[in-house]
């Protein structure tokens, strides 16, 4: 069902471009793309790779987390990458320490290009 | 009523997908969430009123509105919340005032948003002329009747042609303590003369409703026979029919024939054993 998805990604950099290196002077720092996924039905997931990058002051423990979905692991590193084709829907993307500490998250969305359409459960003119 | 209550929760469960995500809705008769539809239709129309004493309802504008937002929805009166059990399934909970009050009182606020209608000068009482017998009251001889606020459920199945439908209704303001219930079954025809529907429904009342709104007790119309109402069944058949003319402006007409049992017509209060109701007229959408 997913394939007749016709997804348009937009590819949504939060201030910095994916492909530029990561310069802020905060102690962790993050980039995500994309975060906001365009489906051609609403409701539906969004099949696209997803890149994360991330730099620490000092080395640390996390693991990156979709939802509650532990997505991958880094020990001792001050620097991480991450690419993979993901399945995902709107939810929080974060990275946690070991403590299972929230230190960074965005939030990814899905917009659809069409709304929701339903079946009305009461008869037209409200004749009763 | 714990039979249907069962039968409620038995295809809850069977259909398995609670909270599943919503299937393509893609015939004319869906509706887009979170946009609110608002439609007036002006031609001329009745609904009979078939107790003693009650006036027919004159309709000239009526209005249709309704909103489906993403957990809540409003249908002309009834508010309510939805789950899409399944592609086909569709389990709602929902409140409304009850309708049978409609017939004591014609500016009842549950007809404000069923039926729209201009006062005439000289508003026809379908009692006038008629002579009362001994064991008959009027509705002017009885004493008021409250207006009950009903919580109900209601399971629905669709197809592209079909509609059927169950919904069970629960008096939730302490006004006749009783409980009624519908079961229908739709069938949608679209052709060069237009969009059709033809539904036909089976109402069940309780006793205890029947009993609030038709019962005669000792504290009124002392002259004529107490009556103690009984559970009521209720057929209908109703016949819709719709022609889109631009992409705003069509005609609609219905037709509706609710046959009333014994239960009912054996009330002093009650003069026909049919309830019907017409209308035809000129639509105009606003959206």
């Amino acid at each position: 069902m997913r394939s007749f998805f016709a997804l348009i990604v937009l590819t949504v950099f939060s201030t910095l471009a994916y492909t530029q290196p990561l310069a802020c002077d905060e102690e962790l720092c993050w980039i995500v793309s994309p975060v906001i996924c365009v489906t051609q039905q609403a409701e539906q997931s969004c099949q696209t790779e997803l890149n994360v990058s991330w730099q620490s002051q000092q080395p640390r423990d996390l693991c990156l987390y979709l939802a509650e979905h532990q997505l991958w692991c880094w020990q001792q590193a001050t620097t991480g990458n991450w690419q993979q084709q993901t399945d995902w829907q709107s939810a929080s993307l974060s990275l946690r320490d070991a403590r299972q500490q929230v230190l960074v998250a965005t939030e990814l969305h899905i917009l659809s290009r069409q709304p929701v359409r339903r079946r009305r459960i009461a008869a037209p003119w409200s004749i009763f | 009523m714990r039979h249907l209550c069962f039968l409620f929760i038995l295809l809850y469960c069977l259909t398995g997908r609670v909270f599943a995500q919503a299937d393509e809705c893609n015939t004319a008769d869906c509706i887009n969430e979170q946009q609110l539809y608002l439609s007036l239709a002006v031609g001329y129309g009745q609904r009979s009123n078939p107790l003693h004493g009650g006036e027919k309802l004159d309709m000239v504008i009526l209005p249709d509105i309704y909103y489906y937002g993403k957990y809540l929805f409003f249908d002309n009166g009834r508010l309510g919340s939805s789950l899409q059990l399944s592609d086909n399934w569709q389990l709602s909970l929902m409140g409304q005032l009850n309708q049978e009050k409609g017939y004591f009182q014609k500016w009842f606020s549950g007809n404000v948003l069923q039926f729209s209608s201009v006062s005439y000068p000289q508003p026809s009482r379908e009692s006038d002329t008629e002579k009362l017998g001994p064991y008959q009251a009027t509705i002017q001889q009885i004493r008021k009747r409250r207006t009950a606020f009903d919580a109900g459920l209601q399971l629905d199945w669709f197809n592209n042609n079909w509609q059927f439908q169950a919904a069970i209704w629960n008096d939730v303001s302490n006004t006749y303590n009783g409980q009624h219930a519908s079961i229908a079954a739709s069938r949608n025809w679209h052709g060069d003369y237009g969009n059709w529907q033809l539904t036909g429904r089976l109402y069940w009342k309780s006793a205890r409703l029947i009993d609030a709104y038709y019962g005669i007790h000792d504290d009124e119309a002392f002259y004529t026979e107490q009556y103690q109402g009984q559970a009521s069944w209720q057929p209908e058949l109703r016949l819709d029919w719709n022609k889109p003319l631009t992409e705003r402006v069509g005609l609609i007409a219905f037709l509706r024939y609710l046959k009333l049992d014994s239960a009912m017509t054996e009330s002093p209060l009650v003069r026909t054993d049919n309830v019907t109701t017409w209308f035809l007229g000129v639509s105009y959408r606003f959206f």
